[in-house]
């Protein structure tokens, strides 16, 4: 029976113990209900310890000011209580108990310190994560706050006004020097008479091409241009041939024109107004003042006259055709002679495009030179070849690219966007950050930039993460010291500016990359573009070449057997083939005339079998013919000499043809043969 | 002669630990026992002593528990863990090489021991 009741009782126990005691969910209240209590638990040790009232006042104010969790305060009240009481039973009167206790907010600041470290280990190791983040979120803070304190504050210190130095490069050159103020005076009424025949020749010529059949004929298009080769049996041929006879007067003053040595436009960034009205974008421009408030982005200069050089460009040379045709020897030089004058007329924005330009219409001059020869044999007379030898001779060199434009707009855009602490160094400003935001997403108008609320917030991280303006500044140079270096070493070492393309691409797409986007968004595509230089050097020696061999079969009556009968007399050196290092171009003569053709860019000879892609692709890049030796990490193998060493071509299969003088051409297929002109008749 | 805080702190833990490795120890008995063995130099308050002994709990070198008094009161008591024999043991070490250097140097009274070495010749 006894057994049976302690079961019971025990049995209740346990049950009292886990529905009470132990129940979470009851522990859970209690706990935060004693939060908002904290010192209950430690007062009712205080009252029950019946304490002289000064004694019970000491430890609870103690207590109360330690601000540690219930338990520990009841603990510690439960100490004290039985200290003073064993102090008080040992005869110690109030005064001395409260005398050795001392004063209650250094006790309990010390009981405080000591009774946390007994804190558990996951308590202990949350607060040091806590005072961590906090310290962290306060560096943070101040961080920012010093990083936005910077960005905000920092001004640009705009020195120089480019434009206004480009412009003024024209004052050393009289009136009659400028080609500007002629193309001017003549570009209405070419837009008048002639416009109309171009755009209708051009789209000639594009549905002409697009159905022509490839393998049988000969591109007629030159860089960037085509000029356009309506064929004589066309209904709008006679009429085309009118309208260039009435605006003879007009070429005349072209010509002219042309051959003044500066084109002497007064660049700006506002078109011109007339009557009140504004012109189209291909008219001329209001030159800004040195006031600073006319000095926007030099990245923003209008450059109306390379539109205009185009089209005069391809009207002289389809005036060069009118006049073959009709056998006018002289108009036909005077124009040729006047398209080379103008691909090497001197412009001071000295861009990239600029000088695109120019190589197109030398370009162009060169093959129409060609095709000339070739379809009007003798129409040149030797006088003639000499002077477009020697006039040739002067061009090529004219036709480097300097970038020295590119570099001005870099200069002018990193003085806008940066301070300027006086030593080459600044930072970047707000403005410069949201003026590379814009570029970026393909904007160009900086007025009435503003800022969205993220790049606001964000403003201050740019700081963080922008490199300075030296150091922006010394990437650039390095790259744009890299493209002269390999200017002027030759198209073996082009790898080098294709490896620098690639890696600023490449790091554009990581965060580090962004970084340096500055200079991803103002570097152009410096490969192609030296590439493209490269081959017109080719293309104009090849020419010169060409006009070397016509003078020689005029003297001689019969074509030379090799080049090298053609130096020194006739020409002053072999034509390289820069596909093919230290040789000269490849010559070749056949029943009906003589070829002129470079190895193209598989370096090997296909004995002047034309590539499949004979426009300017691969079959022609100098890219192709000389990519690099790449280690494990990607880097360019160099050699001893720092030149990189060479992997083999990757070009396709043929010859580069330059130069195809055979009679009749071979290439171009009749016009009245073509479906497209069907259509068109 | 009360120590001074810096001096109190390297010597009063050691006190403790001593004491409580011959017995279990309540507070007021500590504070009690230290004063009248250090001739008061060790006499020490509860603002001294409750903390040190806390820390010295949570450093694992001895640990409290509350049991009943003769009288009928609760007292805590504390006694020495193995971790406090152990630094105990440390500390009397180096209390004794510092006591013997001290008297070499001439700061503790007794006959420095080059000085000693002298006397003898």
């Amino acid at each position: 029976m006894s057994t049976q009741t302690t079961n019971t009782n025990s049995s209740l126990s346990r049950s009292w113990t886990w529905s009470v005691e132990r129940s979470p969910l009851l522990n859970a209240t209690r706990w935060i209900i004693a939060r908002g209590y904290p010192n209950t638990q430690a007062r009712d040790l205080i009252s029950a310890a019946k304490l002289p009232n000064q004694l019970a006042k000491l430890i609870d104010t103690t207590v109360t000011k330690t601000k540690l969790w219930r338990s520990e305060r009841a603990d510690i009240a439960r100490e004290l209580i039985a200290h003073t009481q064993d102090a008080l039973d040992a005869g110690r009167t109030q005064e001395q108990i409260i005398e050795s206790f001392g004063a209650p907010k250094k006790v309990a600041k010390l009981l405080r310190r000591a009774t946390k470290r007994k804190r558990p280990l996951y308590w202990r190791t949350l607060r040091n994560i806590r005072r961590a983040v906090a310290t962290l979120t306060l560096l943070i803070f101040i961080t920012y706050g010093s990083l936005a304190a910077r960005f905000y504050t920092g001004k640009p210190n705009i020195t120089k006004n480019y434009a206004v130095m480009i412009n003024a490069k024209n004052d050393a050159y009289t009136e009659d020097q400028k080609a500007w103020p002629v193309y001017k005076k003549v570009f209405p009424a070419w837009k008048e008479h002639i416009q109309e025949t171009q755009d209708r020749q051009v789209a000639f010529e594009k549905e002409y091409n697009e159905n022509i059949d490839p393998e049988k004929t000969e591109s007629i298009s030159a860089g960037l241009f085509m000029y356009p080769q309506i064929p004589t049996n066309h209904h709008d041929y006679e009429e085309t041939v009118q309208l260039f006879k009435d605006f003879e007067p007009q070429f005349k003053r072209l010509r002219e024109a042309a051959h003044r040595p500066i084109i002497g436009i007064e660049l700006g960034f506002k078109h011109e107004q007339i009557e009140g009205q504004a012109w189209s974008n291909s008219t001329p421009t209001i030159p800004p003042s040195d006031n600073p408030d006319e000095n926007p982005s030099l990245i923003n200069l209008l450059l109306p006259h390379l539109g205009k050089m185009r089209q005069f460009a391809n009207t002289l040379a389809f005036d060069t055709l009118i006049a073959a045709r009709e056998s006018d020897s002289n108009r036909t030089y005077e124009n040729l002679s006047a398209m080379l004058a103008m691909s090497r007329q001197k412009n001071f924005d000295q861009t990239l495009i600029s000088d695109l330009v120019n190589t197109a219409i030398a370009d162009m001059t060169v093959k129409l030179i060609a095709q000339v020869l070739r379809e009007h044999p003798g129409i040149l007379t030797r006088e003639h070849l000499v002077a477009l030898s020697h006039e040739l001779a002067i061009t090529t060199p004219t036709l480097e690219y300097s970038f020295e434009g590119e570099i001005m707009m870099f200069e002018d855009l990193f003085q806008r966007a940066y301070t300027d602490d006086g030593h080459g160094n600044g930072r970047i400003t707000k403005h410069g950050s949201l003026m590379f935001a814009m570029y970026t997403d393909g904007g160009w108008s900086e007025p009435g930039l503003q800022s969205t609320p993220l790049q606001i917030a964000t403003g201050p991280i740019t700081l963080a993460a922008s490199p300075d303006r030296k150091s922006q500044a010394t990437l650039y140079n390095k790259m744009m010291i890299t493209v002269k270096h390999v200017s002027s070493a030759g198209p073996q070492s082009i790898s080098q500016i294709t490896y620098q393309d690639s890696l600023l691409a490449d790091n554009a797409k990581n965060i580090p990359g962004i970084r340096y986007s500055p200079i991803e968004i103002l570097m152009p595509a410096l490969a192609q573009a030296v590439n493209r230089s490269f081959q017109s050097t080719m293309t104009n020696d090849a020419a010169a070449a060409v006009l070397a061999i016509e003078i020689y079969k005029h003297d001689t009556g019969h074509l030379p057997e090799t080049l090298s009968q053609l130096t020194p007399n006739y020409l002053p050196a072999l034509p390289q083939d820069l596909h093919n290092p230290n040789q000269p171009l490849q010559y070749k003569v056949t029943d009906e005339g003589y070829i002129l053709y470079s190895l193209g860019s598989d370096g090997d000879d296909d004995n002047a079998r034309p590539m499949d892609d004979d426009q300017r692709g691969p079959g022609w890049s100098f890219i192709e013919r000389y990519p690099a030796q790449l280690d494990e990490e990607g880097n360019i193998i160099l050699d001893n000499a720092g030149n990189p060493k060479l992997a083999p071509p990757t070009g396709p299969d043929g010859d580069w043809i330059l130069y195809d003088m055979t009679h009749p051409p071979p290439k171009t297929k009749e016009p009245d043969q073509s479906p497209a002109l069907e259509s068109i008749n | 002669m009360k120590l001074e805080r810096e001096l109190m702190r390297g010597a009063g833990p050691t006190a403790v630990l001593k004491l409580l490795s011959t017995q279990s120890m309540y507070g007021y008995q500590l504070v009690e026992t230290l004063a009248k063995q250090s001739n008061g130099v060790l006499a020490m308050g509860q603002s001294t002593l409750y903390p040190m002994l806390y820390n010295l709990e949570a450093k694992g070198l001895i640990e409290a528990d509350w049991q009943a008094a003769p009288n009928g009161r609760d007292r805590k008591y504390y006694n020495l863990t193995g971790k406090g024999k152990k630094k105990l043991k440390a500390d009397l070490e180096a209390w004794k090489k510092l006591t013997q250097a001290m008297t070499n140097i001439g700061v503790l009274e007794g006959v420095p021991s080059g000085a000693s070495c002298g006397a003898t010749a």
